[in-house]
């Protein structure tokens, strides 16, 4: 797996809506995480800004064209590192700034995100990238089974296509993903056995495909 | 005409196969001979019957390695995998390895989950390293902490099982 640090980007962040207390203690854990996030976090007091961390419930104004990061308190330093490297896969996503990778035979293809594109998983995820997030665990699942557009991952899991393109810059970032072009996509209308899983889902209490 | 349908847990003894699959179904498991290479072999199942009528048979397999015929007749047909790995035996990646390598067709063929028993916070090796483990099979699927005496936890590892095999279109 490419390592965090040779992709690093120097990113800027601030605060709001913390007591001076937390603000303190959110800094801190951010300076604390330094070398491990994948891009290297510096907090400012002004605009313009990365990123902008707010506490959950946070109702005020937040800058135009800056992410905003909500972070329950109180700070759980796996939550903050794995929040701050899918804000970082956002931003590169949105910087069109994904690399191109090598395919089994050696030849380069184009992997930026883009239509009839899809996102197939080498590898399990490492846990920091999962935390615990229900919605990653399940679009990890979805795509170790098989490569899948965004916007039909999007679709079948009910997950927001927002979340599920950060979450697939994040996986591609850290080299556990790549990017197929591939036109034809032989599942895309399989039904399969879907009768057969909902019946076992209805009888186990389960909630059905999302 | 009905059929069934069957899912595996596997892993080595005292894993907690048939607590697993006891929880989830909260009855007790019922044992049936299975070909063991020629001799019969005594495997605990519990069963779901399903609305259609069809049967959802769920297997805890025997752990010891000597039993690797059983895990082919009952690998022969089935739906889908769940390895338990406990985490409190010396070699448990070892452990985890063994598993892979004798249900890699099934793998393939249909889905799996790796649910990791008796986890302990900072102990190694840790969940990453059991994804390395199947890395290095080929095998892309979920790694997750499981206790199985939790009806809910063993359930969500049936209902990842269902989310790649509906990924896959059955």
């Amino acid at each position: 797996m490419a390592s965090a640090a040779s992709r690093a980007v120097d990113r800027r962040f601030r605060l709001a809506g913390f007591s001076e207390r937390d603000s303190l203690v959110v800094r801190s854990m951010v300076r604390l995480l330094a070398g491990r996030t994948r891009d290297r976090w510096s907090v400012v007091d002004a605009d313009p800004v990365h990123l902008v961390i707010v506490p959950v419930g946070f109702t005020g104004e937040l800058p135009p064209g800056a992410a905003a990061m909500n972070v329950a308190l109180p700070l759980r330093a796996d939550d903050l590192w794995s929040q701050l490297d899918r804000v970082s896969g956002q931003l590169a996503l949105d910087e069109g700034m994904l690399r191109p990778g090598r395919a089994d035979n050696g030849d380069v293809r184009p992997v930026a995100a883009g239509p009839g594109r899809r996102l197939q998983l080498l590898r399990w995820p490492p846990d920091a990238l999962l935390g615990s997030d229900l919605r990653y665990l399940r679009l990890a699942t979805m795509l170790g089974a098989r490569p899948f557009a965004i916007d039909e991952l999007a679709a079948k899991s009910n997950i927001p296509l927002a979340t599920c393109h950060a979450f697939a810059a994040v996986l591609h970032a850290n080299g556990v993903a790549q990017w197929l072009i591939d036109p034809d996509d032989p599942h895309g209308d399989a039904d399969g056995n879907t009768g057969l899983f909902s019946r076992i889902r209805s009888k186990l209490g389960l909630e059905g495909p999302r | 005409m009905n059929q069934e349908h069957r899912i595996l847990f596997t892993g080595t003894i005292g894993v907690g196969k048939s607590t697993a699959v006891s929880s989830l179904l909260g009855a007790p498991l019922v044992s049936e001979a299975v070909d063991g290479g020629g001799v019969p072999v005594a495997v605990d199942h519990g069963d779901v019957v399903l609305d259609n009528g069809d049967r959802l048979r769920l297997y805890g397999t025997p752990g010891q390695r000597r039993f690797e015929p059983t895990w082919r007749a009952l690998a022969d047909g089935a739906m889908g995998l769940v390895v338990l790995v406990d985490h409190a035996r010396p070699a448990p990646l070892a452990d985890l390895a063994i598993y892979l390598e004798n249900f890699l067709d099934l793998i393939a063929r249909t889905g799996c989950v790796i649910g990791v028993g008796r986890m302990h916070a900072g102990h190694e090796p840790g969940l990453d390293a059991f994804a390395d483990v199947a890395a290095r099979h080929g095998v892309v699927c979920p790694v997750v902490p499981v206790d199985v005496r939790d009806r809910a936890q063993v359930l969500s590892l049936v209902d990842l099982l269902l989310v790649q095999l509906e990924s896959r279109g059955g």
